[in-house]
């Protein structure tokens, strides 16, 4: 059983936790199941914004499409201000729209193209029995919240640019003032300048700790920059998880080392040095491995990074490391220190 | 491979089942009964009933059709009721005509419309727009009314060929072409046109494809990446339409048979229909779909080892 | 997105705006005005026919009998003597209807079950789909032939649904496929998140996206039937005498062919045109705007003569070092681009003069947001740009020669042997249906001559070099079967087959992860370093640029607005983009602080078209002032003649001046100052 989850000091009922979610599932009828998630824990406190940070096949966005109700956990507990909702039905996610909501990654795909953005923004609100008009005022505050006008509540998503659009978005998500607001990947479609616009609107958002956010991203600049916690997933486990300024500045593990790392920033000087890192610990690590497609398979024992961790030894590849706390952070690794 | 192959055997053979159920459910559900058919309506019940029993017809549904399919397998059609031939003997003769022309109009629509298609995406601009719209045009007309054109135009008119009749190609090769030219020629227009159009649009979306563009950039001449590369990505669509326009012409082929006084399953459907000769039309109906089906396992065949993913459906 | 953004935006520039209350676009082609009008006016014809109809279909008149067209007869008559125009549209009504009906029916049965099938999962779908297939199968006129050999021919109705059951099939099948790739969409996920049921979900959100396919396949569908209904009323099995039939009247005419050959004409031209325009209605239907968009911007017919014709020598090979590449004289540049200018056919430039040199061993980037023209100008070295841009001025100078106003012909040598590429998505570039050992060994055999045994040697030597660890495994895989970055490098190795002295790497990282895109930046850096190739990389990530570029040239609205070396552009920028750009980037150094808010840039890139006459940034910009509305060139910052970046803005120096003066008076706050 894993004891050391990632909670806050004692304190009210967080608005969100994940006790030993696990999510399996089989990519085709004659294939293999996939562990996506394999025993993931953590909490969101009000106020609070945790990162979800990882590459493709981390099970960061499985992980949040457990939450949302789109992917049925095989094991594990998820509650929502204490209540659990691990399994829903239809009818239960219509009673949680006030408490929970979703931003997702695609702008030209995540609203529909058969509504206007009034409607598109106020149905959550009828889902709740709140009459026209009063959802239709709501709307317009949502819509101006996340600075668009009020006029554009009457035009159509393909009238509005990618960067609009995922502001529409997060006006769908607000306008019902949830307690939870789960983004997948919500800026990673953005160009740099429009990244940023979206990126400080979700920092106001951050700053008036009115919500606790849980924000999915494989970009760890973009985590550090809005995030007070940050997970880092790899093969659906958490490798490590504390607060982001610490993990991203002086990380553990070996693979959030890699990551952070790997992030290039438009520094050439700096990018010298982190090439001189890489190269120097590509050189020891064993070659080729994590380059075939056919995931080690998860079921099996030991650490997922151990075929590519410069530092992994015999009791690593046996037995799967328990996060464990090293200064103020959660680490999953046998050796770090 | 074998797996698929297996899959696709099994799926031909529950189609040929459900052809003959449904024919047979059809045929019986009707209203009235050969009997009386058959007797006219100046007959008594008592006779209409003797005739009926005579048949079989009634007997239980379930052991009729068991009791059909039980002979099916066998081999054995049954025997006509209007004048008690051997159904299975009859069909099996009639076949070839149908099938070979059949066969021929997909194989000249299949190469006409290929090299159409090539046409149309090589040249872009006003030969794509006019194959297009040829096509439009083509894939419209009924073939029977251009079989009925042909005639005229080609053999009243012209005297170039025989408006009836056939020769089969064992007794001469050049009268069976000469015998079947028109009809194949009036089934392959609106079939050649079909298949145009797919090959033209494959053409050009293989043509659009990443894996293509990457060998142009490293320098593959235009027509290897037409003929060999584009062509092999389009050919999946245009042998699957093939399959589909088999089905038709088959269909189109018994259609026009009366036409042209050909002696295959369209006359032979024709009569039976028109004489109420039910285990005829019955008959038809799974030599049809025997063949149908068989022509259509042969084509996902290819299509499976032209393109290994379908495999693992 | 290889210069989709760019071209998307011009065509968005260059579309008129849609007018509400008209015709929608895709009924205003010939086609479909055609087919619209031919049935509509056919439908009128039939309900209105005994208003205008000169005789009773029924009346016959032995005495007037097989007469050709004629002032008492418009079209003749039979060999009853019947009117044929009067019979000819008394037909079409009961035609038009059946078709109808078997459409009707059709969509009845097929549309729910795709949106059962599409919302309840895969078991749902598997039994529907294999259902479809069997019915798909059967050979529909003979099922038809058994049926009217049942009922007898005269209950057109009955035929017409059993007709429409059986066509329900392949309109199943149409229909899925569109069905599920709307149910991908994210906006139906964000519906299960709020808790919208699946009925809801397949008629509020499923439905309407299946429209314009609905629209198509009924169009397509109506004109079968009619085809098939005449089919059977040709053989003998249509409506009963004496109600005419298209198919009975060509077959009447059939035996009538030597004595009036005209009677076959006006039912089967009639038939013909019915059929005909519902395709063309279903055609103009399927065109959406997109398409016509497409038609309309043509590619220029001519390109310009080429001055001085040359034919590459082919260069001498060496099969036994697979990744030495002989580097030209050092200091010629290897690459010259002067004053290179793109422009879509039917409008505006897409690119402006822009100039680039690259010597041999040296990284080149070009960096900037979408629709900046990177990739267009990029694409342009090897002449692979798409058919609606051309190269409308400037020179491309390659190892001295002219490569602009090439025909393709010409340029073919050239691809793969001097230059060659690298795409931005491996998984889509490399052909899924062969492995790859066969598409290397293809391209090693194409370019150095060797038999096969050679070359799978030399593929193996080649695959190990960009680091696979197990090339003998790698050249037995299909592509499918490899990783992202796995991929990325056998496409490497590919473009190395014919040893180019210059790589074109058009977002080579973008489609990896960032610890797999650090293990290419780091193997193209070595390949750099060890064979002397020289690479340009198009990017829209500044941090892959200051990993692996030495030059840079920062892009905007399709021109360069700061170019010089990479650590002089990214750690002392000059332009105002560039700085926004860099502080708009959450990436930061290990001893950068974390800042509050990032900087953004109001409004957004103007596309090509629109690009304001001055300098293109200066609507965004916060330091524009009156004589930033004049053209600005590129130009060293130092003033002409001056080493250094080069920059495109008026004031470059004067800002400059202006923070040096504001650090100095607030104690070095760096640029933060300045970018707030």
């Amino acid at each position: 059983m894993n004891e050391a989850v990632l909670m806050n000091e004692a304190g009210p009922e967080p608005a969100l936790a994940v006790r030993n979610l696990s999510v399996r599932y089989r990519s085709g009828w004659r294939q293999q199941p996939v562990t996506a998630v394999d025993d993931v824990s953590f909490d969101i406190a009000t106020g609070e914004t945790v990162g979800l940070v990882g590459e493709s096949g981390s099970g960061k966005s499985t992980i949040a499409k457990a939450v949302l109700g789109l992917q049925s956990p095989c094991a594990g507990r998820i509650t929502l201000n204490g209540r659990d909702i691990t399994h829903t039905s239809v009818r239960q996610r219509r009673s949680m729209v006030g408490e929970l909501r979703a931003v997702f990654q695609d702008p030209f795909s995540s609203l529909s193209p058969f509504q206007t953005v009034g409607q598109t923004v106020a149905e959550p609100l009828r889902r709740q029995q709140v009459s026209a008009g009063r959802a239709r005022e709501l709307a317009a505050g949502a819509i101006t919240s996340v600075g668009l006008p009020e006029d554009a509540l009457s035009r159509y998503p393909h009238q509005f640019s990618g960067g609009q659009r995922q502001r529409i978005a997060l006006a769908r998500a607000l306008v019902s003032d949830p307690d939870v607001i789960v983004m997948d990947e919500p800026v990673s479609a953005l160009d740099l300048s429009t990244q940023a616009q979206v990126l400080n609107l979700l920092a106001e958002l951050r700053d008036r700790r009115r919500h606790a956010l849980l924000f999915v991203a494989h970009d760890l600049g973009v985590v550090r920059f809005l995030c007070q916690r940050v997970i880092v997933l790899y093969h659906g486990m958490v490798m490590e998880a504390g607060p982001a300024a610490d993990v991203t500045a002086r990380p553990k593990h070996p693979y959030s080392v890699a990551l952070t790392a790997a992030v290039p920033v438009p520094r050439p000087g700096e990018q010298a040095t982190r090439r001189a890192v890489r190269r120097a610990v590509t050189a020891q690590a064993s070659a080729g491995a994590g380059q075939w497609n056919a995931s080690a398979g998860p079921g099996s024992a030991g650490c997922p990074f151990a075929p590519r961790c410069p530092e992994a030894t015999d009791v690593c590849r046996a037995q799967r490391p328990l996060p464990r706390q090293l200064e103020g952070r959660l680490v999953a690794c046998h050796h770090a220190r | 491979m074998t797996g698929y192959l297996a899959r696709r055997v099994c799926m031909a053979l529950v189609t040929v089942v459900v052809a003959v159920v449904l024919s047979f459910l059809l045929v019986h559900l009707a209203p009235g009964s050969p009997g009386q058919l058959i007797l006219g309506a100046g007959a008594t019940k008592a006779q209409v009933a003797a005739k009926n029993s005579q048949i079989g017809w009634n007997q239980p549904l379930l052991t009729q059709l068991g009791r059909y399919l039980a002979g099916v397998v066998r081999g054995n059609l049954g025997t006509s009721i209007i004048d008690g031939h051997s159904i299975g003997h009859d069909l099996l003769q009639r076949l070839p005509v149908t099938g070979l022309i059949a066969v021929l109009a997909a194989a000249v629509s299949a190469v006409a419309g290929t090299m159409l298609g090539l046409l149309a995406a090589t040249r872009r601009g006003a030969v794509e727009r006019a194959v297009s719209t040829t096509s439009g045009v083509a894939l419209s007309l009924p073939s029977f009314w251009m079989g009925v054109l042909l005639v005229y135009a080609l053999s009243i008119k012209a005297g170039l060929l025989p408006a009836t009749g056939y020769v089969s190609p064992g007794q001469s090769l050049a009268g069976w072409l000469q015998s079947i030219t028109l009809p194949v020629i009036a089934l392959a227009i609106p079939a050649t046109a079909i298949v145009a159009r797919t090959a033209s649009a494959a053409l050009a979306q293989a043509l659009r494809q990443p894996h293509i563009q990457m060998l142009r950039s490293l320098g593959e001449p235009p027509w290897r990446l037409l003929l060999i590369h584009a062509l092999r990505s389009a050919s999946v669509p245009v042998v699957s339409v093939l399959g589909v326009q088999f089905v038709a012409l088959f269909g189109g082929s018994v259609i026009i048979e009366n036409l042209f006084a050909l002696p295959g399953l369209g006359q032979a459907a024709s009569s039976a229909i028109t004489s109420y000769d039910f285990p005829a039309v019955e008959g038809v109906v799974i030599v049809a779909s025997l063949v149908v089906v068989l022509v259509n396992l042969l084509l996902d065949l290819l299509v499976a080892g032209l393109d290994p993913r379908v495999r693992a459906t | 997105m290889s210069g989709t953004a760019t071209r998307a935006q011009a065509r968005a520039a260059a579309r008129p705006a849609p007018g509400r209350g008209r015709l929608p676009r895709s009924l205003r082609s010939a086609g479909g005005i055609f087919g619209a009008g031919w049935l509509l006016l056919l439908a009128v014809l039939s309900a209105t026919a005994s208003l205008w109809q000169p005789y009773r279909p029924d009346a016959q008149n032995l005495f007037v009998r097989l007469q050709g067209p004629g002032s008492s007869h418009w079209l003749g008559t039979d060999d009853l003597g019947r009117d044929t125009l009067t019979r000819v549209f008394a037909a079409s009504g009961p035609a038009l209807l059946a078709a109808a009906l078997s459409v009707v029916v059709a969509f009845a049965v097929a549309v729910p079950l795709v949106l059962a099938a599409a919302e309840h999962g895969r078991r749902v779908e598997r039994l529907a789909s294999r259902g479809a297939e069997v019915m798909l199968a059967l050979p529909v006129t003979i099922i038809l032939l058994a049926l009217v050999g049942a009922v007898g021919g005269g209950d057109t109705y009955l035929i017409m649904t059993v007709l429409g059951l059986l066509m329900a099939a392949p309109v199943y099948r149409t229909l899925l496929g569109v069905a599920q790739s709307l149910h991908r969409r994210l906006y139906i996920d964000a519906a299960r998140v709020d808790g919208v049921g699946p009925v809801r979900i397949g008629i509020r959100y499923i439905l309407p996206g299946m429209a314009t396919v609905t629209a198509v396949q009924a169009s397509q569908l109506f004109g079968l039937s009619v085809l098939i209904q005449s089919g059977l009323a040709f053989m003998g099995f249509g409506p009963a005498e004496p109600a005419p039939s298209w198919g009975g009247m060509i077959a009447t005419a059939s035996q009538d062919l030597y004595t009036d050959p005209w009677m076959m004409v006006p039912a089967g031209v009639v038939l013909a045109l019915t059929v005909i325009a519902a395709n063309e209605l279903g055609d103009a239907l399927a065109a959406s705007p997109h398409e016509q968009e497409r038609k309309r911007l043509r590619p220029r017919a001519r390109r310009k003569p080429v001055p001085r014709p040359v034919k590459p020598e082919p260069r001498p090979l060496t099969p036994a070092s697979p990744l030495k590449s002989v580097a030209p004289a050092s200091g010629a540049p290897l690459l010259e681009v002067t004053d290179l200018s793109l422009g879509l056919a039917a409008g505006p430039p897409v690119v402006t003069s822009l100039t680039l040199r690259l010597a041999a061993g040296r990284v080149l980037g070009l960096v900037g947001e979408s629709g900046c023209g990177k990739t267009l100008s990029a694409l342009a070295v090897l002449g692979l740009l798409p058919p609606e841009v051309s190269l409308s001025s400037g020179s491309i100078r390659f190892e001295g020669r002219e490569l602009a106003g090439m025909s393709e012909r010409q340029l073919r040598p050239l691809r793969g042997r001097g230059i060659a590429m690298i795409p931005q998505d491996p998984m889509v570039a490399l052909d899924p249906l062969f492995t790859v050992g066969s598409q290397l060994t293809a391209q090693l055999r194409r370019f150095r001559r060797i038999g096969s045994k050679e070359a799978t040697r030399l593929a193996i030597e080649q695959l190990r070099l960009v680091g696979i660890a197990d090339p003998a495994r790698a050249l037995r895989a299909r592509p499918y079967e490899l990783s992202g970055g796995m991929a990325q490098r056998v496409t490497i190795a590919m473009a190395l087959a014919g040893q180019p002295r210059l790589l074109i790497a058009d977002e080579p990282t973008t489609a990896l992860d960032v610890t797999v895109q650090a293990e290419i930046l780091d193997l193209l850096r070595g390949l750099v370093e060890d064979t002397g190739v020289a690479v340009i990389i198009v990017s829209h990530d500044m941090g892959v640029i200051a990993d692996i570029c030495d030059e840079v040239a920062v892009m905007y609205a399709g021109h360069i607005v700061e170019q010089g070396t990479a650590t002089a552009v990214l750690e002392d920028p000059w332009h105002p983009y560039t700085t926004a750009l860099l502080a708009a980037s959450p990436h930061l150094a290990a001893d950068q602080q974390v800042p509050e808010r990032l900087v953004m840039i109001p409004g957004q890139v103007p596309a090509p078209g629109r690009w304001p006459g001055g300098c293109r940034f200066a609507p965004r910009c916060p330091f524009a002032e009156q004589r930033c509305q004049e053209p600005v060139d590129l130009a060293p910052h130092g003033g002409p003649g001056a080493s250094g970046t080069l920059v495109r803005c008026a004031r470059a120096k004067e800002l400059r001046e202006l923070r040096a003066a504001v650090q100095l008076a607030s104690g070095d706050r760096g640029l933060a100052e300045e970018r707030s």
